[in-house]
């Protein structure tokens, strides 16, 4: 049933307290790390393995506005510290039904459905399905190949005493053909390049060239590269497909005419290089003037972790933070709650430089380029609550949790299925995404895998 | 006017619901009927419509769909965009070029339709594509298909019969045409649309429309566009 009482969450109970500065910034951490509280009480909840730091839980879109399940906690807290009481408090809530949609919290929160959200609750998709060769047949031509099979085709494939071997051969030579490396790649890459025509390449203002990230992007996905090489690659692919080690010189010279060229090329060293999150339009577009590149941070963990910080997703408070180097007000409390994590995120990027329109910036190519004195607080970085000391040492870490292989894995199931995994797929999901190391972290053998999936090839 | 817009409205449904609304499906529909709307005409004349409702007006009963590739209504796939032009493309040996253009020149699946027919164009500012069809979805295949089937029987009119590629066992000109005439047709289509044979009763519906036609133009046409505007050659 929903609360029509208004009931204040921890962080404004503070604030109407109008508790001091110390004090706000403890609740505040606090409230962020419930999820990781809540997920003690369920750890083997499914709501808990596949997204363990959703806020939306307890909050609506913007928190600290809380949904009805976060509600009833609070009220079940009644008025207890949130660390202390809210074993308890999740005991004692865990059999109603807050968001009244015929299911227990505790069984949305085993089942990964949210025990807030009236249309979120656990559907009816375990279905029994058998593997369909000829389904998963047709399948793998239309997603990576473009089309469908033709009927001579299809009866090759019906009269195959080794359909699976047929159906994987299918497959390999999908992921060598054109639709999949220049259409298929191109567009699972729009959301994490954004590119936009007007200040591109070909625009009348140009701050970097896209093109070089998408050809980076289909380049490590195919040919069983190794798709940590997103975030790691120190070379770039030409336009002829070869790669190309060192800096690349701009292909124009600078103009502030009625065209204005303010880069171009990819003018970083290699060393400092984080293949796609450091590539000079991802800087600039990302980042532009600010000091402190939260965009580009948060762009980073979106594209590649699959963390939407906008969405409350994936906070991990630093204690301490943010300490508002750039005098943005972000540590006031309604802010603090994600800038506690987004602020250390942001500065091993904060080297970087965005746009910058001096002269000698201009002149020198420099935007996209590395500066370690352009802000103090390079050195200062956390990622998944682990300190790091600069890019390189954030990626490594991005690039050792779950979170990236379950982002790749993710993108490719979404990709083909335009859907994320049912619970009844969760467990050969998990066998999916997990199998990634031990494949050379190769993108084609992860499809390999994905296509024998009751999810891509089960008919119910 | 209002028929044709309540034949849409079913058409929606039927992609909506991912369910086999295929014309040849040999399950009843209610009556309703599926047509292209006057809009989507291309290489139509008006009459065109009219042939076509009867099609899907009155399919026999039947139990079930053997079909090879009957839907998976439970994880249904969309085909979109660009398999939808292949599939098209290769299976009514047209080009690129000679499917639906608008004006004659911007491509309805490039450009006009794309965002309808499941793509994106990440330089007009839209990064993610749609994750179900909308609302107006089989709209824009409906003209799609129907512009491409059009096209193709404009092109093997001009051959004639000897020369067609796909309209070739009978005269398009005529008013008439055997039942032989209509399967073997049913059966090309069937394969170079859909990658299978029709079923038995898939075979009689087509006969049935066969011998109530008195339009061969027309008639291919409309099986045409019925393959190719069903849920089956759209989803799998």
């Amino acid at each position: 049933m929903k609360q029509s009482t208004p009931v204040t969450s921890p962080i404004m109970a503070l604030l109407i307290a109008g508790a001091g500065t110390l004090s706000l910034t403890t609740q505040v951490s606090a409230t962020a790390s419930a999820p990781q509280m809540l997920c003690q009480s369920y750890p083997n909840a499914q709501l808990c393995i596949q997204r363990p730091n959703d806020c939306s839980t307890c909050h609506d879109a913007t928190p600290p506005a809380l949904n009805p399940f976060g509600t009833d906690l609070v009220r079940a807290l009644d008025g207890a510290d949130l660390a202390a009481g809210i074993a308890d408090a999740l005991a004692t809530i865990a059999d109603k039904d807050s968001d009244s949609d015929k299911f227990t919290n505790a069984d949305e929160i085993n089942l990964a459905t949210n025990p807030g959200q009236t249309t979120d609750f656990p559907k009816g998709d375990g279905a029994q399905v058998e593997y369909d060769y000829l389904l998963a047949f047709r399948r793998v031509h239309v997603v990576y190949c473009g089309r469908q099979p033709s009927f001579s085709e299809i009866t090759a494939f019906d009269s195959s005493r080794d359909q699976k071997a047929q159906l994987h051969d299918a497959l390999n030579s999908c992921l060598r053909g054109d639709y999949w490396k220049n259409e298929a790649l191109p567009r699972l890459a729009d959301a994490k390049i954004r590119p936009i025509l007007a200040i591109g390449k070909e625009g009348n203002v140009v701050i970097g060239d896209y093109k070089w990230d998408y050809r980076l992007f289909s380049h490590v996905m195919t040919g069983d590269r190794d798709v940590r090489e997103l975030l790691s690659a120190t070379y770039h692919i030409d336009i002829n497909g070869n790669k190309v080690e060192g800096v690349i010189a701009r292909e124009e010279p600078p103009a502030l005419g009625t065209r204005i060229v303010i880069a171009g090329g990819q003018p970083l060293v290699p060393e400092k290089r984080a293949g796609m999150i450091t590539t000079q339009w991802f800087l600039s577009a990302n980042t532009m003037f600010a000091q402190v590149p939260r965009n580009t941070a948060a762009q980073a963990v979106r594209a590649y972790l699959g963390q939407d910080l906008a969405l409350a997703q994936g906070l991990m408070p630093i204690a301490g933070e943010p300490r508002d180097v750039d005098n943005k007000n972000v540590a006031a409390p309604a802010c603090a709650v994600c800038h506690s994590t987004l602020d250390p995120l942001a500065y091993s990027f904060a080297s970087y430089l965005g746009i910058e329109t001096t002269a000698q910036v201009i002149l020198r190519n420099g935007i996209g380029t590395y500066d370690e004195n352009r802000t103090p607080w390079g050195a200062d970085g956390h990622i998944l609550a682990t300190p790091v000391v600069d890019l390189q040492a954030w990626v490594k870490v991005a690039l050792q949790s779950d979170l990236f292989q379950k982002k790749v894995a993710g993108d490719i199931f979404l990709q083909a299925l335009d859907r994320s995994p049912r619970i009844s797929e969760m467990k050969e999901f998990e066998t999916l995404w997990a199998s990634m190391p031990g494949d050379g972290y190769s993108v084609n053998r992860l499809i390999h895998r994905f296509i024998d999936t009751q999810a891509f090839g089960g008919r119910p | 006017m209002l028929t044709t817009y309540r034949q849409q409205i079913f058409i929606s449904f039927c992609f909506l619901i991912a369910s086999s609304c295929s014309l040849f499906d040999g399950k009843k529909k209610g009556g309703q009927s599926n047509p292209a709307s006057p809009d989507s005409a291309e290489h139509l004349k008006i009459e065109d419509y009219t042939e076509i409702y009867p099609f899907d007006a009155d399919g026999a009963s039947e139990e079930g769909n053997s079909s090879p590739s009957s839907l998976t209504e439970n994880n249904p796939m969309w085909k979109r965009y660009r398999a939808i032009e292949n599939d098209l493309t290769s299976g009514l040996a047209l080009t690129k070029q000679e499917l639906c253009n608008e004006l004659g020149t911007v491509s309805c699946i490039d450009s006009v339709h794309l965002t309808l027919l499941g793509g994106n164009d990440p330089l007009k500012g839209s990064y993610t594509r749609l994750i179900n069809p909308a609302i107006l979805t089989p709209v824009a295949i409906d003209r799609v298909v129907l512009s491409a089937c059009a096209r193709r029987a404009s092109l093997d009119q001009q051959s004639g019969v000897g020369a067609a590629i796909v309209f070739k066992f009978f005269p398009l000109n005529g008013s008439s045409l055997s039942d032989d005439q209509a399967e073997q047709q049913a059966v090309l289509l069937y394969q170079r649309l859909l990658a299978r044979n029709p079923t038995d009763s898939e075979i009689a519906i087509v006969k049935g429309e066969a011998q109530r036609s008195t339009n061969n133009t027309v008639f291919a046409k409309s099986l045409c566009f019925a393959i190719g505007s069903s849920v089956e050659f759209n989803f799998l």
